[in-house]
């Protein structure tokens, strides 16, 4: 019995020691109640005593004070290593089965934890697989990022520097705790401060993808880095950001920037500096007006201007008033005005495109609609067109809207399409970005059906004689560079084919730079 | 396609039947709302179930084609309407339905 676990050795007290051999009258004493039922003993173990049953030894050997038991195991430390790793498997077997929340467990979690452990035991494609083990790898680098999170949650550091930590992922766990911050206040009489905080994140030269949806939720969010990425779309959950000051998206590969972003403009905002340069930037590739000189309207059109008293260039005969920019309020500190939009792209219910322009990687512009372009919907199902939501969107909805979300995929037989999988593993992507709604009637979707894309002038107004692009607020002289680099295109999403642009007012180059000259 | 099948005194109604046997009569011009079922039933192909109207899922229990069959007229009684309601879906339901959708393509 005491071969293979040294008895600790009591030096102070030789009471004590005849206490620790005559362990089971003392046991039945003690009053204080195991923590846990001991584990079963069947008549049927080959040896009751048998060499791993070690945890009454162990709990006899800690009776007494404690400042009598620790030089026991100081002494007997280095043989007892390997005995005290066996110990701990018995943990699970103490386990009352009766599961009890803490204050500090998120119940879903736990049960995500529960579902993971279940799902292993299935058999899971070889993808599922392979995703999760790259999540593990990504871990060690986001653990840091938690453990500063934490960090500076604890000192009231509202500067959240991610900046060259090489993170390609970031989840919404890891973002959520800084929602709780909260600032410390300083300690002097009579002087009162806000509690709420300015936060300020910087996840500047990182390779990060992605963005989780938590980080929209920040209501106190007023510096926003997240340049020198590898950013090809932002979430729309960008425009939630509304106490935003700053943002930066400059060196990204960014297409087009979500039509949200246009709520950071209201009149309610407060943006200040926006950095979207340099980005791989759709363009917009504008006909030659065949009335006038072709060359001439070409080359206008290129360098911005055709006569340098005007404060605005002309763009070119294409240019309408869309109805959206009229609705709403703009903040008087930029100038935010429509110019033109593509063709719009319909989409089958599960993301292919039946018609319209082709929105590829390789391609730097892209043609622009015709002011007086209404939007043809290719052939309908059925007899009619309808704005409720495909069989599959619904169906997608109500995947999403469960816990298990990331593990169904894994429980879909073996031999189904493909596509269902890429639609459940996009569906993840967009949960954990934030979703997103349609730019026309708001409803919530996950596979769009129309999109297309619009060009807005987005520029900083500096006072009353000049402005100066987004590109470099700074700069009153406008160039060639700034004058395209003001067209930022605006991804917009519909959620049914009936969720188009309207119908803009017709005006030509002139007026329309007249009229919203007016409105400023 | 379901005025064209009308003329040619077509019933106004289809029948669905289920992999355990429950059978749905819902509207030919609702149920068309399927890529699939429009095919199955269109006159030209002679397919057994453009003859008699009544199509057999082999794949599809009943919970599910009930489900299915709702989302018919759920659509077709939404289909002028600007605000849509949204359909809800019992979430043990969802990845079966979503299956049918694609099989259906609805």
């Amino acid at each position: 019995m005491a071969d293979d676990l040294p008895l600790p050795q009591l030096r102070s007290d030789p009471t004590t020691e005849s206490f620790t051999k005559n362990a089971a009258r003392k046991r039945a004493r003690l009053s204080s109640p195991p923590v846990s039922s001991d584990p079963a003993l069947f008549s049927s173990d080959d040896d009751p005593s048998a060499d791993n049953y070690t945890q009454e030894r162990r709990k006899k050997k800690y009776r007494g004070p404690w400042y009598h038991q620790r030089p026991a195991s100081d002494a007997g430390q280095d043989s007892e290593d390997a005995p005290e790793k066996k110990r701990r498997t018995f943990e699970r077997q103490f386990d009352s089965g009766v599961f009890m929340g803490s204050d500090g467990t998120d119940v879903d979690e736990v049960l995500e934890e529960l579902e993971s452990r279940n799902a292993s035991t299935l058999p899971l494609p070889l993808s599922h697989s392979h995703r999760t083990q790259a999540g593990h790898r990504v871990a060690t680098t986001e653990e840091v990022v938690k453990s500063q999170i934490h960090g500076c949650l604890e000192e009231g550091n509202e500067n959240i520097d991610f900046s060259s930590r090489g993170l390609k992922r970031l989840s919404n766990a890891t973002i959520r705790p800084l929602a709780t911050f909260a600032r410390v206040p300083p300690v002097i009489e009579g002087v009162y401060t806000r509690l709420e905080p300015k936060l300020k994140v910087f996840l500047a030269s990182n390779d990060l993808t992605s963005l989780p949806g938590e980080i929209f939720k920040l209501d106190h969010l007023i510096v926003l880095s997240l340049r020198g990425n590898q950013f090809e779309e932002l979430p729309p959950g960008i425009g939630k950001l509304s106490s935003l000051k700053e943002l930066n998206l400059s060196q990204n590969s960014l297409r087009c920037l979500p039509f949200e972003i246009l709520e950071l403009f209201s009149d309610t905002s407060r943006l200040n500096s926006l950095n979207l340069h340099p980005n791989p930037f759709y363009q917009p590739e504008v006909p030659p007006n065949p009335e006038d000189d072709r060359q001439e309207e070409e080359s206008q059109y290129k360098i911005g201007l055709g006569n340098r008293g005007r404060t605005r260039p002309r763009r070119g005969a294409v240019c309408g008033v869309s109805p959206v920019q009229r609705r709403r309020s703009w903040h008087s500190q930029w100038s935010v005005t429509y110019q033109v939009r593509t063709e719009v792209r319909y989409l089958d219910i599960n993301g292919t495109r039946l018609k319209g322009p082709d929105f590829s990687k390789d391609t730097a512009r892209i043609p622009v609609a015709d002011v007086n372009d209404t939007p043809q919907a290719p052939t309908s199902r059925g007899d009619y067109k309808s704005r409720a939501p495909s069989l599959l969107e619904v169906a997608l909805n109500a995947c999403s809207r469960t816990s298990q979300l990331p593990l169904l995929p894994s429980y879909l037989p073996e031999d189904s399409p493909p596509v269902l999988i890429d639609l459940l593993t996009f569906a993840v992507s967009k949960k954990d970005s934030g979703g997103s709604k349609c730019t026309t009637c708001g409803r919530n979707f996950i596979v769009p059906r129309t999109e297309w894309i619009e060009w807005w002038e987005i520029a900083k107004v500096l006072d009353r004689n000049g402005m100066a692009s987004a590109a470099s607020p700074l700069r009153q002289m406008e160039n060639e560079r700034d004058v395209l680099e003001s067209m930022v295109p605006l991804m917009r999403r519909g959620c049914s084919w009936l969720c188009v642009p309207e119908p803009v007012t017709v005006v030509n180059g002139s007026a329309a730079a007249d009229e919203t000259e007016l409105a400023d | 396609m379901a005025s064209s099948s009308q003329n040619q005194g077509l019933s106004k109604y289809v029948t669905l039947i289920s992999l355990d046997g429950f059978e749905f009569v819902v509207l030919r011009e609702a149920a068309c709302i399927s890529k699939a079922i429009a095919k199955m039933l269109n006159t030209q192909s002679n397919f057994m179930e453009a003859k008699d109207g009544r199509c057999v899922f082999g794949e599809i229990n009943g919970i599910v084609l009930e489900k299915v069959a709702e989302y018919f007229y759920y659509n077709y009684k939404n289909r002028n309407k600007e605000d849509v309601p949204d359909m809800e879906i019992p979430p043990e339901l969802c990845l079966e339905l979503l299956m049918a959708a694609d099989y259906l393509d609805t």
